[in-house]
């Protein structure tokens, strides 16, 4: 059963994306890694999720300073395909959106 | 200590990642038909093997696969407790030889215990396709643990391997052999506490860690400049589409099951003729010949062994079923059919995992559900576990494989086969959308997409293989219990006419039919049903009892003479939807450990059941079928 502080489904499907993370200066807001196009490389800087996701994460390869490739992103708002060192895995579009990123560059 | 402990058996914890070939190994070393998971988090069971190395025993325990050894999930947690409240004599790490990039921090992790640690680094292979070179004896030194190259698939490296655990299992000079070694955390008896103090020893560490790791990896490994798998890339870009992903998926999985029927179905039915035929010309004279009472000679012909014939005939079916879902899973497919169903799934409360669980689910449901442990949101995993038991798994196939071959031509059969798959997908979708609502999740995915590979032989045969053996001596007790059941009641009180309204199973069916009769469902057929409780295995072999007939093609033609089609897919519907066996419900009871969420599942799967057959029957009339 949902513990009385979840949202429902329905608000979280309908709810907009979490703002945008502001970085430790509090200036400019980042890029997030859940709009970087297909194709597209970029460096992790921020990792705004919560601890158990983020072991997960660390363990898969994520954290600040690693370079991702974006593959693929999936159907329907579906799961982004990610490269990761030699690692392909694949990532909710809600979850991307905690994971701030910078360089942005175009891999060849 | 007396010198008699030095035969004591050594302990070995098998600990790596999910995707590491660890169950393979495992077997490999041992020689044990352990099940392997391609899958994150199959092996959610310790299973255990005996390994015999120069004259001392040992037990090898193949630990759940984790990321972590500080993560959060439940098999994160049992591995922690493993290791911090049990006597280890070695630590074996698999890693992913070609991923060592982010998974020797596992072994790093481990190192921090002090325990005795071997390194292997499995998918040698894969490592060497794929461009990445390593420096073992300089790893071997930073590590401060011996570390060998191996590949579990094809066999190399592993008698290095079995050498070297030899090696570590042998005392030093100043070491007593009979010495057990002590837990880690052998201050506290108490196993939550001890793998409390386990953690604390990790988090200390967890800070230097990155730098650390950092640093050995620009030491020992080189990285490919660029990536080299250019075939997973390309499979990805046809088999991952946006379009066409999802409808190759599905026709992969419609291509797979006729090809199971198309070289199943004539097997099954030859192997069933050919046991009748030896019950009828063999084993009946031998029974007269021996001039048992004739209610005994009926119990052992017409009960035993018309009811155990009738369903080992179908173990070729499920043999291919298995050796198919065995190919899919280990070439990495299902994990992409996970990517590709999520974003539906998740609309559904549900998420990629469950739709992979499902799918296992078509081959038995047991399993499915233990999987379910990989998730960490109560939630998500109810939600999981409530949809699964709607899959339609191979139990349920042998009646309906025997059904529509006995009412329907095979062109038809083949279509209602195919509609009970779509009315399985459409009661877990409907079972989702409807309690998503009460078992709200709220748990991120990320998941691994292993490369492509292509699966050995003898890996997918020992598989199928195991998988069959498995199913075959769960369900023999169930079978075996189950047709005396029927065939007693259908034959006491003594002197009735079997299977009359006067037997036993008579006044059984009478008596709930009232309940049933909406459905179209006669009594014979309830009692049936209500066998059917127990294990969908028994169904058919009770049919046989009941009807008295071992060929499957003969007892199809009894059964067509007393049944009228439209009864006979409302019994199959209801045999579909309701509670799958009570394996499936004990399984449910001790995973949910919730009594009132397993009789909800119980409830919801009788009324759907029942609501279901009723629909179709009752409009079966309305439209003049009959």
């Amino acid at each position: 059963m949902a513990s009385p502080t979840a949202p429902s489904r329905q608000a979280r499907i309908l709810a907009p994306l979490p703002a945008p993370i502001q970085d430790a200066r509090g200036s400019a807001p980042e890029t997030l890694l859940s709009d970087l196009a297909a194709g597209h490389s970029a460096t992790i800087c921020s990792l705004a999720v919560e601890p158990g996701l983020r072991h997960r994460l660390r363990a898969l390869g994520l954290h600040r300073g690693q370079r991702v490739h974006l593959l693929r992103r999936g159907w329907w708002a579906g799961p982004l395909h990610l490269r990761v060192g030699m690692t392909e895995l694949m990532l909710r579009r809600a979850d991307a959106a905690r994971v701030g990123i910078d360089h942005v560059a175009v891999s060849a | 200590m007396s010198s008699s402990t030095a035969c004591r058996p050594a302990t070995i914890a098998v600990l790596g990642m999910p995707n590491t070939g660890k169950s393979t190994l495992f077997n490999k070393l041992t020689g044990s038909h352990a099940h392997i998971g391609n899958w994150p988090g199959v092996t959610v069971d310790l299973m255990q093997a005996s390994l015999e190395l120069a004259g001392r025993s040992a037990q090898l325990i193949d630990l759940p696969g984790i990321y972590d050894l500080r993560g959060h999930s439940e098999d994160e947690a049992v591995v922690r407790r493993f290791l911090a409240s049990t006597a280890i004599d070695l630590v074996v790490v698999i890693l992913n030889a070609s991923q060592l990039d982010r998974q020797l921090r596992l072994a790093l992790q481990v190192q921090e215990l002090g325990l005795p640690t071997l390194v292997l680094l499995n998918m040698a292979d894969e490592a060497k396709r794929f461009g990445v070179s390593i420096n073992l004896p300089a790893l071997s030194e930073h590590l401060g643990l011996p570390v060998l190259l191996v590949s579990a698939k094809y066999g190399r490296g592993l008698g290095e391997a079995r050498q070297e655990i030899r090696k570590a299992l042998t005392p030093g000079p100043l070491q007593p052999q009979d010495q057990a070694p002590a837990p880690l955390a052998s201050a506290t008896p108490d196993p939550t506490e001890a793998s409390q103090s386990l953690e604390q020893r990790l988090a200390l560490v967890d800070g230097e860690l990155p730098r650390r790791m950092a640093a050995i990896l620009a030491a020992t490994v080189q990285l490919p400049p660029q990536w080299r798998d250019r075939l997973t890339r390309r499979l990805d870009r046809v088999l991952l589409h946006p379009l066409l992903g999802l409808p190759l998926f599905f026709a992969t999985m419609l291509l797979m099951f006729q090809g199971i029927y198309a070289i199943g179905v004539p097997i099954q039915g030859l192997l069933s003729s050919w046991l009748s035929q030896f019950g009828q010309g063999v084993l009946a004279p031998l029974l007269a010949g021996w001039g048992l009472p004739a209610f005994l000679q009926g119990f052992l012909m017409e009960g035993l062994y018309q009811g155990i014939g009738t369903v080992s005939a179908f173990l070729p079916v499920i043999f291919l079923f298995f050796l198919a879902m065995g190919v899919v899973e280990d070439s990495g497919y299902l994990s992409r059919a996970a990517y590709l169903m999520d974003a539906l799934m998740e609309r559904l409360g549900l998420d990629g995992r469950s739709f992979v669980l499902c799918l296992m689910g078509f081959g038995c449901n047991v399993p499915a559900i233990l999987g379910t442990r990989v998730m960490r949101s109560t939630g998500l995993r109810l939600l999981t576990m409530l949809v699964i038991p709607f899959s339609l798994c191979s139990a349920r196939l042998n009646v309906f494989l025997f059904m529509a071959a006995a009412f329907f031509t095979p062109s038809q059969g083949a279509l209602v086969i195919f509609g009970l798959y779509l009315m399985s997908f459409a009661a877990a979708i409907l079972t989702a959308l409807l309690f998503q609502g009460r078992f709200a999740a709220e748990e991120p995915l990320v998941l691994e997409l292993p490369p492509y590979r292509l699966p050995t032989p003898v890996q997918i045969l020992t598989r199928a293989w195991s998988e069959v053996r498995h199913f075959w001596f769960w369900a023999r007790r169930f079978i075996i219990i189950g047709v005396v059941a029927v065939w007693l009641l259908n034959n006491l009180p003594l002197g009735v006419p079997p299977a009359s309204a006067q037997s036993l199973s008579g006044q059984l069916g009478v008596l709930l039919h009232p309940l049933l009769a909406p459905t179209g469902i006669d009594p014979t057929l309830t009692v049936a049903l209500v066998f059917g409780f127990i294990a969908k295995e028994i169904v058919l072999g009770g049919l046989a009892v009941i009807y008295g007939q071992a060929d499957t093609s003969l007892l199809g033609q009894a059964m067509a003479a007393q049944v009228s089609w439209p009864q006979a897919v409302s019994f199959m519907l209801f045999t579909l939807l309701y509670v799958p066996c009570l394996s499936t419900v004990a399984v449910i009871r001790s995973e949910s450990k919730r009594l009132d969420f397993t009789l909800f599942t119980i409830g919801w799967s009788l009324v759907l059941a029942w609501t279901v057959s009723t629909l179709f029957f009752q409009f079966s009339r309305l439209v003049g079928w009959h």
